[in-house]
């Protein structure tokens, strides 16, 4: 069984780069400090601020680089194989901007601070109605009506947020736009990963049991249904899944593009074209993408941090032009 | 049509000679003149709201409302055009050009007369240990070299942390800079703390929350050194007297 060798030893590797890009995020930052100063207050005991650093500022930072991304990575791969088309992702489809305009409402109308989890339930329910909205528009229609209903929910998610931060009587509420649609990770706190972690948890719990079922579904609803999927439950726990994981996701990060969309592409050759294979795989590529694009960031441009969903938007458009080219020469 | 140059401008001459102020002038976040703007119509800087008052002078920042502004000089207005304030000096400096072009340099002389004498008094209480200072604004918002938070900050015998970084006008920092620099004294003001926003999470950041327990916090509010005023000594006086409280 070579390929089950192979697949053991890409996931292997997989996870050796998550552990070092975890691991990388914790020595680079606008603050010159390593792993060696933090090491040594804890040694000496005294003049704790690297310590800080890493525990206040870094340790949130990475940990939800890892679950962000994994989330990005997975949730992709799951739609793709669901849909069996290679353009869904939940970027394009609309569910990160729905979740972001939930976010939004959260933030913005004071409702999180006097409820925190506002935050990740509103930004988890708003990716619902997308993703029920995007199942009754395009649910059996081609790529196209489902890229084409993605851009209408987008827009009207983007424009819906951009309507309440413009209403918002905070001077700062309208550059805000730029985190919700770009995304980042920079200075967050513990707070926020005990706010979203868990129900990325969740939606990951919900999605990597669907895998098997995956795998017959790409030989076609039929013979999927007359194997015994139940495509009803199928759907369902899919859609909740993707939900829940992008909706706490995109409440503390903002939209970050292309990742569900550049992972699973890449890694589909490498896993021989099995969902079931293809989900996990995904799912530490996502992680190790994001961090890695998190760690980019802080190196391009110290000082004034570009957006992380600059990054992934600069590697995952031209892969998304690439992608359609490559559609339409199959359709010739 | 600017936030500084109509508070020098109402500093100078009686409400009855003035036709329109910016709507900053009169926004009580940011000017501390703005109950004597009350009352008076606003501008936000557009040709068109100054068109039908035939203002004989317009006073205006030489940065802000710029479309707004050259209009108006295209249409044959007087218009002078003020140097923003980055320094104490650059307030007395302003302060006498609006005075010459309103014929109150007497007033003038007087109001930095008084200024000067406070100052004088503050700075005999100067720190003598080079504290470093942050201002930690919305959105991480920090003041570098050549800003009027700085030129305070220096006649207080302090270092802006922003300076420090070797930085100059206003940047954002993150909360990681903030941290390793250890400042001595922190003014966590919110600006217009109107609804929420992100920009303000950052000071809910627990590790925010540590550093401000370490440091001697002050709160001092936009108002006083957006522009030089008068009132721009009682940042200076708060920044001292915070100094005196963390020398041992």
């Amino acid at each position: 069984m070579t390929s089950t060798r192979h697949y053991l030893l890409l996931m292997l590797g997989l996870a050796g780069l998550t552990v070092i890009a975890f691991i990388g995020s914790f020595m680079v930052g606008p603050a010159a400090i390593g792993l060696g100063d933090a090491i040594r207050d804890i040694a000496q005991g005294q003049g704790d601020a690297a310590l800080l650093i890493m525990r206040e500022i870094r340790l949130p930072r990475a940990i939800l680089g890892l679950a962000i991304g994994a989330t990005l990575g997975l949730t992709g791969a799951a739609f793709q194989g669901y849909l069996r088309n290679p353009l869904a992702e939940p970027g394009i489809i609309g569910v990160s901007s729905a979740s972001a305009f939930g976010a939004v409402l959260a933030i913005y109308t004071g409702l999180s601070l006097a409820f925190p989890l506002a935050l990740p339930l509103l930004a988890i329910a708003a990716g619902l109605i997308a993703v029920a909205l995007l199942q009754t528009l395009a649910g059996s229609g081609s790529s196209l009506t489902l890229i084409l209903a993605g851009v209408a929910i987008s827009s009207l998610a983007g424009a819906l947020t951009a309507l309440i931060l413009n209403l918002s009587p905070n001077p700062y509420a309208v550059q805000e736009i730029v985190f919700w649609m770009l995304g980042s990770v920079t200075d967050r706190s513990l707070d926020h990963v005990a706010l979203a972690l868990p129900f990325m948890v969740l939606g990951w719990l919900l999605i990597l049991p669907l895998a098997p079922r995956l795998d017959v579904l790409s030989l076609g609803e039929e013979t999927a249904h007359s194997l015994g999927v139940n495509l009803r439950t199928t759907r369902l726990l899919l859609i909740i899944g993707t939900a829940v994981a992008v909706g706490a996701a995109t409440a503390v990060s903002g939209v970050i593009g292309f990742i569900g969309l550049v992972i699973p592409h890449m890694l589909r050759p490498l896993v021989g074209r099995k969902p079931s294979r293809l989900l996990p795989a995904s799912a530490l590529g996502g992680a190790v993408l994001l961090l890695s694009a998190d760690i980019f960031v802080r190196i391009i441009t110290p000082g004034v941090e570009l957006k992380l969903g600059v990054v992934t938007a600069l590697i995952g458009a031209p892969f998304f032009l690439f992608l359609i080219l490559k559609t339409r020469w199959a359709w010739r | 049509m600017n936030a500084c140059t109509d508070q020098l401008v109402m500093m100078l001459v009686p409400r009855d000679r003035i036709v329109s102020v910016s709507y900053l002038a009169a926004d009580p976040d940011t000017s501390v003149l703005a109950d004597k703007a009350e009352g008076l119509p606003v501008n936000h800087g557009l040709a068109e709201e100054i068109l039908p008052l035939k203002p004989d002078l317009v006073v205006a920042g030489r940065y802000s409302a710029r479309a707004g502004v050259s209009l108006l000089k295209k249409l044959g207005f007087n218009v002078l055009d003020l140097e923003p304030e980055n320094s104490l000096q650059g307030f007395r400096d302003n302060l006498r050009i609006v005075a010459r072009a309103v014929g109150e340099e007497e007033k003038a002389e007087r109001i930095i007369a008084d200024f000067d004498a406070r100052l004088e008094r503050l700075e005999k209480r100067a720190s003598k240990t080079s504290l470093i200072f942050a201002n930690y604004g919305a959105n991480g918002m920090t003041s570098g070299a050549g800003t009027m938070v700085a030129d305070v900050v220096h006649h207080a015998g302090m270092t802006t942390l922003g300076e420090k970084l070797g930085f100059s006008g206003t940047r954002i920092i993150s909360l990681e800079q903030l941290l390793a620099s250890a400042p001595d004294i922190i003014d966590a003001d919110i600006y217009r703390n109107s609804g929420p926003a992100r920009a303000n999470e950052n000071f809910r950041h627990p590790a925010f929350r540590i550093l401000k327990d370490r440091a001697e916090t002050v709160s001092i509010p936009t108002r006083y050194w957006v522009c030089g005023t008068p009132k721009t000594l009682d940042a200076l006086e708060t920044l001292i007297d915070a100094a005196e409280d963390r020398a041992p």
